[in-house]
């Protein structure tokens, strides 16, 4: 049923649009041309491996989070015509979300490895770290959208949060600046982030950046907020058909 | 064993809703109050009622949609329902993939769907634009495809809600025949405003009333005339008209004498003022709940105690069937007419009870079958 959803999802959004699938590729790509110009040569953040590299693999892992929290978190408002008309767990609509920003995510992926190809950079054993960093951002970002879900089912106006979040998120996350740039006394915070240390283990994973170990704090705060999305959620599915 | 067992048992079910009074406070209304009723394998329910009875907030709960207050629902089963045409279609996907998605959101796999694929789009007539994002469709082809879809479903339990009311009449005489043709498999619960839209697709009604208790009434069987009518005699007077009782329609078979071949309707009422102009009114009403006939009286004024009323109707006039008489007394308010109905009465018109006919009235199926009079004149005598 999961699946069904998503693949209504995914013809819905290329159904008779011109470029199609590279809709997928072409987002990224822009948001990497405007990094790569403006903190690569205007404001010369150096980064030990090909910057381009180092803002793809933020850029690919924040986008998924981000398709997953705000169409994840809008996904009961999107569709009140379904719940009110057919039964399924609700909790489908919003882990449906999760299937398609995964597929694009294989679809960009594809992108970041024909990049790591192009510049001649070595992979090893430690790349299969992008196993538990998909699924860490999977239901990070699901987690977050399950709770405001919840949120939106009272207070409708609560989905407005979403792009602030998501605004001020990428600042707190090293997407596009690298973690060197914050001082050390600070910079350990930022893993408290869970965004932060999934994508700074993927970095670790594939360019061998040091890690630190406040990124664990990281990595289980996020799996908390996914357990407590799914709790908080199913206490409270019972209701969305009624407040809808 | 197996046919005799339920497929479906409703107990004490109860949904509470709150609403916002004008006061701004919020305060719990019924929507359903204690409801129970159970449909064996095979019966199919018309659940009737007006609007704000409940009858979609009890299919929703059947649907598992939403939850009751109180009280259990069992099925045992696969509950299909159609609580709107076109769910989960959407408008830029071609008429194939919308078969597909509104299959699969129906419950259906994929390898079912293939299986009635060809009949669905055959059903449809629409086959040359199957590959058309349905935006270009008109209403009516969309519609057609809808139903299609439905049609073809596999369930044990399949809910409609007043959905059957649309489309064209040759494609709605197809509908009607595909769900009488599922109907021996599935147990189709209709939801309608009025039983003549649905009575040849069930056999047992629900009637949901509106009044605030939500009293309501099963019918195992369909048992006409239903009592549509009854009303609240509170709800209907005003200042100008109070009537302290009235009694029920007494419809009495006239065999006084030979010529006096009719049927008498009469009535009570006590009234206690009338200070306006009231009127007397039958209606009467064929077995498929159209009102066939019509008659008002002459306009009376002034009207104070005790009266009985007393109109006839000619019997030959009717077909052969069951037919419910309706009296009331009418007046008009500000905001229009009002009727005082009184609860109906049954009258069976059957052939061979009066010895006058010559011919059998139930071969012959005109709604009326009054006596005319014929003239036979020879134009070209010889």
């Amino acid at each position: 049923m999961a699946w069904v959803l998503a693949k209504r999802d995914i013809k819905i959004k290329y159904a008779q649009s011109l470029v199609g699938i590279g809709w997928v590729v072409l987002q990224p790509l822009v948001a990497v041309a405007v990094y790569t110009i403006f903190f690569s040569r205007l404001l010369n953040l150096d980064t030990p491996y090909p910057y381009v590299l180092f803002v793809v693999s933020g850029v690919i892992f924040w986008s998924l989070f981000n398709y997953i929290f705000s169409q994840g978190s809008n996904a009961l408002l999107q569709n009140q015509d379904l719940i009110r008309k057919l039964y399924f767990p609700r909790v489908l609509l919003p882990v449906s979300k999760v299937l398609v920003a995964l597929t694009e995510f294989v679809i960009v992926f594809g992108l970041f490895l024909g990049l790591l190809i192009y510049y001649g950079i070595p992979i090893s054993i430690k790349c299969l770290v992008l196993v538990p960093v998909l699924l860490g951002t999977a239901c990070f970002g699901l987690g977050l959208a399950l709770l405001l879900s919840a949120a939106t089912i009272r207070n409708r106006d609560l989905h407005h949060i979403v792009p602030f979040l998501v605004y001020f998120g990428i600042w707190l996350t090293p997407v596009f600046y690298p973690v060197t740039i914050i001082p050390s006394t600070y910079a350990k915070w930022l893993y408290v982030n869970p965004m932060a240390s999934y994508i700074q283990w993927f970095r670790w994973g594939f360019f061998s950046e040091p890690i630190d170990c406040f990124s664990w704090i990281g990595v289980l705060l996020g799996l908390l907020v996914c357990l407590a999305g799914i709790l908080v959620f199913k206490a409270q599915e019972d209701k969305i058909a009624d407040s809808v | 064993m197996i046919g005799d067992s339920k497929i479906l048992e409703v107990k004490g079910l109860t949904k509470t809703f709150t609403r916002t009074t004008s006061q701004g406070k919020k305060e719990a209304f019924y929507a359903l109050n204690n409801l129970s009723f159970a449909l064996k394998k095979g019966q199919s329910l018309g659940i009737i009622g007006k609007n704000g009875s409940g009858k979609s907030t009890l299919l929703n709960i059947i649907s598992n949609i939403i939850r009751p207050s109180d009280g259990e629902v069992l099925v045992r089963g696969k509950v299909l329902s159609i609580l709107d045409i076109g769910t989960g279609m959407h408008p830029d996907l071609s008429g194939r993939e919308n078969v597909f998605l509104r299959g699969e959101l129906l419950g259906m796999s994929k390898q079912d769907i293939e299986k009635v694929y060809s009949d669905i789009v055959e059903f449809s007539e629409i086959a040359d634009f199957i590959d058309t994002p349905v935006k270009h469709y008109s209403s009516g082809m969309f519609l057609r495809l809808a139903f299609a879809i439905i049609v073809h479903l596999k369930a044990d339990i399949l809910l409609l809600d007043e959905v059957l009311s649309v489309g064209d009449l040759g494609f709605r005489e197809k509908v009607k025949h595909a769900l009488n043709a599922m109907s021996s498999e599935t147990t189709l619960i209709i939801v309608s405003h009025e039983i003549h839209t649905i009575r040849e697709f069930v056999d047992s009604i629900l009637y949901l009333k509106s009044d605030k208790e939500r009293s309501y009434i099963f019918s195992p069987k369909i048992d006409f005339p239903f009592d549509k009518f009854t009303a609240d005699l509170s709800t209907i007077q005003s200042e100008e008209v109070r009537i302290y009782a009235a009694q029920d329609v007494i419809l009495k078979n006239q065999k006084v004498d030979e010529n006096d071949k009719g049927y008498l309707a009469q009535f009570t009422l006590e009234i206690a003022s009338v200070s306006k102009e009231v009127y007397f009114g039958i209606q009467v009403f064929n077995d498929l709940d159209i009102p066939i006939l019509t008659s008002v009286s002459q306009e009376l004024k002034a009207l104070e105690g005790t009266y009985r009323v007393e109109v006839s109707l000619e019997e030959s006039l009717f077909g052969y069937g069951q037919y419910a008489v309706q009296c009331g007394l009418m007046f008009q308010e500000k905001e229009g007419w009002k009727v005082l109905p009184l609860s109906t009465e049954k009258m069976t018109i059957s052939y061979g009870e009066k010895g006058s006919e010559s011919y059998p009235k139930e071969v012959f199926n005109g709604i009326l079958q009054p006596t005319l009079d014929w003239t036979l004149t020879l134009t070209n005598p010889s």
